[in-house]
């Protein structure tokens, strides 16, 4: 074989190099010198001293090997999570932290979704929520406590705005506490917007549970509380992070009992704070389950509810 | 089993030549047909398909 | 033939043996990781705090093999090829020889930080900027002893194998610094420069080609070398390796955002890296057909030379892997199975399928080699052969079924457009699954154990051998 560059190393190397860097400079460097590479959402604000620490903690741990937090533009999957995820979103994330594998469910819009009470006994305990949950149990982390000086490098580093204040908060704070504060910012700067298009219902006809004192549907109510219910309302309704359901007659802290189908719409739709239904004012916290129960299934817990407060 | 150098031709038959195996010609000339066509296909700025548009479009579909 | 008797190798094989054994080291401690966060999947009740929670375990599980065992085993293997297609011992030896200590330093204060914590969240490149600073060093040392000694060879040719480590040393060397450009923020915290999609993706076109340069191309380059020498058989079609190399070092580079479909990175950057990850399926089986076109010739030697079932099942599975990644990255098939599990059986069935049978059948043919002797037990070379090849099988196909039945049912919905299923009842359905892949994990791994018993009685053996010449 004559000379070619299989005999000529140096210029091989170079060759080489030159060949892998083609499709290097097209879709990675190129794309980086862009806007397209760098929006910001309008309203998208930096982390704070606490959410940052949080987030620290969120790579420390591992989350991001089973929580994936970007959702796609696809229907099963908007209707699971929330609005797809926006390039904008992202703009103060070092390192973005989409993750690959969903073992445990996205969470692009987990922020204000739970009340933060929630979230701290779901981090203790996550089988208390989701009996089947294979999430490791995070309560060692109320051990650790933060270095508020540590933080305060990381917000320089990263060009944060914060003031002494702020730092000398995270004093006495955990990790657990940080943990929190930075899984209720995600997806908030969508879905805020989100939720203050929300229409405040008021309607005056109400229709009643047409499974009304059935003991098949309170049984199945029974059971169905018992997964659904019980983590946040107690065991049998007796109130823990969320309140008692036992008495009718002060239901969601305002006096004076609540039709059927109200019942039906707090569980369906979920209640946000500030919303008003039927003269109540909603404090919020109660996440949907339109995607988890079925219409059914919602009277059943009606039914159920109802024979907790002794209506059979 | 003496541990030694290695000659080239252990490695490569002398015939260096050989053709290039039918199937696998075919192959590679069909991926690169394919890619061209779904590239074109699914640039933005070819055929207006975008990803976001085609989720819109998905919600008026049953 | 030659000017250099083996004598000249001696110093150089012993830095190839300190590279293998450092390497199925940290291999066990991976695969030991492995097999446990499996079971973490399904017995979630054990894991404990800081260092035993999965989340620490799992990057150390992935990093740890992926720079520990298979890098570790690859610059070893290079220097090992180097030599003998250069016709010269390696350019540094002392160089050389301190690359085995830079080595085993960077993964043990890298897989430490894991578990302490400590991590870069990135794929594949979790390990803080100390560890990452420290491969930096010893990749550029390598990529000095390896290019200078090709450089002043003795062979005018290079061989396909010299290519394919070419392209491997610069490759990842280019693809490893830019993604490792971090603002240091503490001796073992840092943040990375670049943000959000962008920050995406870097990374991913650093992700998809580390996997491209360690996982495929270095293989690849083995392959070509333990082939032919465990076979006997000349490599088929030379033109067919020119046109494959090139075309793969070509394409890789523009697929890494298959990674990333459907997430808010540009439309046209997905889809250019989708056309070329199915353009990849090529050049990829341009391997393939060579490997199979070559023991065609005489296909008695699987059962003859115990050492050609392993390349040449190493890629098979080299070849369904390039089919399916290719048919994951397109839009319709991602939908359903991506960041399921069936991508956790892909990655599984390329590192235990190809990788290990290639890397493991690799250290068969040096080991001995080195030492002038044979291995210690054919017998249980093949013991070791049928355990990790059932193993993987249960392991990827498992892994595959749970994959499309999580995404099924998270795409499952009612009548009335509601979704079927709760999150809760998917794992409930996954278990099973989970607890098959442990059980395939445990086979596998039984297999390496088997490996690694056969090297040390081999290694035995060859210093026995050696002390009774002297």
């Amino acid at each position: 074989m004559a000379k070619n560059i299989y005999s000529k190393p140096v210029l091989f190397t170079i060759l080489a190099t030159l060949t892998i860097l083609v499709g290097t400079v097209v879709t990675m460097f190129v794309p980086m010198l862009t806007a397209q590479m760098h929006p910001k959402l309008e309203g998208l604000k930096p982390y704070t001293a606490l959410q940052l620490a949080g987030r620290d903690v969120y790579q420390s741990e591992g989350c991001p090997f089973c929580h994936t937090q970007t959702v796609r533009p696809l229907k099963t999957e908007v209707e699971r999570y929330g609005h797809y995820s926006l390039a904008g979103e992202f703009y103060y994330d070092r390192p973005f932290l989409w993750g690959t594998k969903r073992t445990g469910p996205d969470l692009a819009r987990e922020g204000g979704k739970y009340p933060d009470s929630w979230q701290y006994a779901h981090f203790e305990d996550p089988r208390a929520f989701a009996p089947h949950s294979i999430m490791p149990s995070f309560a060692w982390l109320k051990k650790i406590k933060l270095d508020p000086a540590q933080v305060e490098t990381h917000m320089k580093v990263l060009g944060f705005p914060y003031t002494q204040a702020d730092i000398s908060a995270l004093a006495g704070k955990t990790e657990l506490d940080a943990l929190v504060a930075y899984v209720q910012t995600l997806g908030t700067a969508v879905t805020v917007k989100a939720q203050a298009t929300v229409p405040v219902t008021k309607k005056m006809t109400h229709v009643p549970n047409p499974l009304a004192g059935s003991h098949e549907a309170i049984e199945r109510g029974e059971k169905l509380f018992e997964q659904n219910c019980q983590a946040c309302h107690g065991k049998e309704g007796v109130g823990y992070i969320g309140p008692s359901l036992r008495d009718k007659d002060i239901f969601l802290y305002v006096r004076g009992n609540v039709p059927d189908d109200d019942y039906f719409e707090i569980i369906h739709n979920g209640t946000h704070p500030g919303g008003i239904e039927d003269g109540r004012t909603e404090k919020g916290g109660m996440p949907s389950f339109a995607d988890t129960l079925s219409n059914d299934e919602i009277w059943s817990l009606v039914a159920y509810i109802r024979s907790l407060q002794g209506e059979k | 089993m003496a541990d030694d150098v290695d000659s080239q031709e252990e490695f490569e038959a002398k015939e260096t030549s050989k053709a290039l195996p039918g199937g696998w010609l075919l192959l590679f000339i069909g991926v690169i047909l394919f890619a061209i066509v779904y590239f074109i296909a699914y640039t933005p700025a070819i055929s207006g398909w975008t990803q976001t548009g085609a989720y819109e479009q998905s919600l008026h579909n049953k | 033939m030659s000017v250099y008797k083996m004598g000249d190798y001696h110093y150089d094989n012993q830095t190839v043996r300190k590279f293998i054994y450092s390497s199925i080291f940290w291999g066990v401690l991976a695969l030991i990781a492995g097999v446990w966060i499996s079971i973490l999947f399904w017995a979630p009740g054990l894991n404990g705090p800081g260092w035993l929670t999965y989340g620490r375990l799992r990057s150390f599980h992935v990093n740890v093999m992926a720079f520990g065992l298979v890098l570790g085993a690859l610059i070893g293997i290079f220097y090992y090829i180097t030599i003998r297609l250069t016709k010269r011992p390696l350019l540094f030896p002392k160089i050389a020889r301190f690359t085995v200590y830079l080595f085993n330093l960077a993964i043990a204060v890298g897989g430490w930080g894991l578990l302490m914590g400590y991590t870069k969240s990135l794929a594949y490149n979790e390990f803080e900027w100390p560890a990452s600073l420290l491969i930096v060093i010893l990749w550029v040392l390598m990529a000095v002893v390896i290019l200078g000694t090709i450089i002043k060879r003795k062979e005018e040719q290079m061989y396909i194998s010299l290519w394919y480590i070419i392209a491997t040393v610069v490759t990842l060397a280019v693809i490893y610094v830019v993604n490792n450009l971090v603002v240091p923020a503490g001796l073992f915290k840092s943040y990375p420069v670049f943000a959000g999609v962008n920050g995406a993706n870097v990374e991913w076109w650093y992700g998809h080609n580390a996997v491209g340069s360690e996982l495929t191309m270095a293989t690849l380059a083995l392959f070509y070398y333990f082939l032919p020498k465990s076979t006997g058989l000349p490599i088929y079609s030379h033109r067919l390796s020119i046109i494959a190399f090139w075309s793969l070092i070509f394409a890789y580079l523009w697929a890494g955002a298959h990674h990333l479909v459907y997430t808010p990175i540009p439309d046209w950057i997905q889809t250019v890296a989708i056309a070329m990850s199915i353009f990849l399926i090529a050049p990829s089986w341009g391997s393939v057909v060579n490997g199979f076109y070559t023991v065609r010739e005489d296909w008695g030697r699987m059962r003859t030379h115990y050492l050609t079932k392993f390349f040449i099942l190493g890629i098979t599975f080299y070849g369904i892997q390039t089919v399916q990644g290719p048919t994951q990255a397109l839009r319709v098939v991602s939908s359903l199975i991506h960041y399921t599990d069936w991508v956790v059986g892909h990655v599984h069935m390329g590192a235990m399928g190809w990788d290990a049978l290639v890397i493991t059948g690799a250290i068969y043919y040096i080991i001995p080699k080195i030492y002038d002797t044979e291995i210690y037990s054919e017998k249980i070379a093949n013991t070791h052969f049928w355990l990790v090849l059932t193993g993987q099988i249960i392991y990827s196909i498992t892994m595959w079924i749970a994959g499309i039945q999580e995404g099924a049912m998270q795409k499952a919905v009612n009548p009335d457009g509601t979704l079927k299923y709760t999150w809760d009842q998917i794992v409930a359905k996954d278990i099973p699954y989970w607890q098959f892949r442990t059980l395939g994990g445990v086979i596998f791994v039984a297999g390496m154990l088997f490996f690694v018993y056969n090297i040390l009685m081999t290694v035995r053996k060859g210093n026995a051998l050696v002390a009774s010449k002297a």
